[in-house]
């Protein structure tokens, strides 16, 4: 059996970089893997002409693409741990939601420490998590701007209905003008951006009126003359 | 894995050779097969790795964790089970289903 000399594997792993392979666990183990198949060989052949009886034995032309492989299963690993860090996140935050929302109810003590639990770990933890998420799914800028957009809405929405709660001053104004926002301002961007497109225009006009239904009846709630 | 539950500790190439051997020449894994799904199995825990440096060059030992024995094992069951099944089938004739 041959043994390598340390120069000529110095000279294999040189030959490796032509085939612009980054990852060095890769790289070593690739390495390792044609090493071993030139010592496994009994001839004493020069180290040029066993790696290129290596490089016929394993498909040089797929090392770039197993790269890409264990890249994709890294990255892929990386996603599920993600998604199950905010799905902890999300349960964890949905009891102390429910739990708070059922003291408030009861005018028990504790409800608001719950309420503000909730907000807090979703906004700390679940909203980098999110941003990680939409920044992975390589939107269009325009995406973008509408999701940051009705993001704004929501939580500013959210704080109107937790001031509500909490008997704040203008929680009512909040929400009105969230619900105003998002029809006079969301609603009309979106659905330009969707109409343009989208094939399926009756799908984009339905949702749409679909949207604006639900904030009519949101407005619908509110006593101005009250106000 | 089946291969690396039986003998431990084993670095890639060694791996596919003793495929090789076991299956008589038959079955011959590529390294584009195998790596990432080395690597794949690393990653989810059901394998761990050892380096070593052999001269100049690192080589990387796999070996089963007790998550990745169970997982073997399970793998095992339904592919015996799978083959049970396609044997059934094959060996099924027309005249012992009247019968």
């Amino acid at each position: 059996m041959r043994r390598l000399k340390d120069a000529e594997v110095a000279w294999i792993a040189s030959q490796l970089d032509l085939y612009s392979i980054s990852d060095t666990e890769w790289k070593e183990s690739l390495l390792d893997h044609i090493c071993s198949s030139i010592e496994e060989r009994e001839e004493s052949t020069s180290i040029e002409e066993a790696f290129e009886w290596a490089k016929g034995q394993f498909l040089p032309e797929e090392w770039k693409t197993i790269e890409i492989k264990i890249k994709q299963n890294m990255e892929n690993e990386k996603m599920k741990t993600v998604l199950r860090t905010l799905g902890g996140v999300s349960i964890v935050s949905a009891i102390f939601l429910v739990t708070g929302s059922i003291l408030k109810i009861a005018h028990a003590q504790g409800a608001a420490a719950m309420l503000w639990s909730g907000i807090a770990l979703m906004g700390i933890i679940g909203g980098p998590i999110l941003g990680y998420l939409l920044f992975k799914a390589d939107q269009k800028k325009m995406d973008w701007f509408l999701m940051l957009l009705l993001t704004f809405f929501v939580v500013r929405f959210s704080y109107g209905v937790m001031a509500r709660i909490q008997h704040w001053d203008n929680a009512a104004w909040t929400m009105i003008f969230s619900i105003a926002g998002f029809v006079l301002v969301y609603l009309p961007i979106n659905f330009t951006h969707e109409w343009r497109k989208s094939e399926q225009k009756f799908q984009v006009i339905w949702k749409h009126a679909l949207m604006l239904m639900v904030c009519v009846m949101l407005f619908t709630l509110f006593d101005l003359r009250a106000m | 894995m089946k291969v690396l539950k039986e003998e431990g500790r084993m670095y890639g190439y060694e791996l596919t050779l003793k495929v090789k051997e076991i299956s008589e020449g038959t079955i011959q894994i590529t390294e584009g097969a195998l790596y990432p799904l080395l690597h794949a199995l690393e990653m989810s825990g059901e394998l761990t790795t050892e380096k070593e440096m052999i001269g100049k060059r690192v080589r990387k030992y796999y070996q089963l964790t007790t998550q990745g024995k169970k997982a073997t094992q399970i793998r095992i069951n339904e592919l015996e089970a799978f083959i049970q099944t396609v044997r059934i089938i094959l060996d099924w004739e027309k005249g012992q289903a009247h019968a």
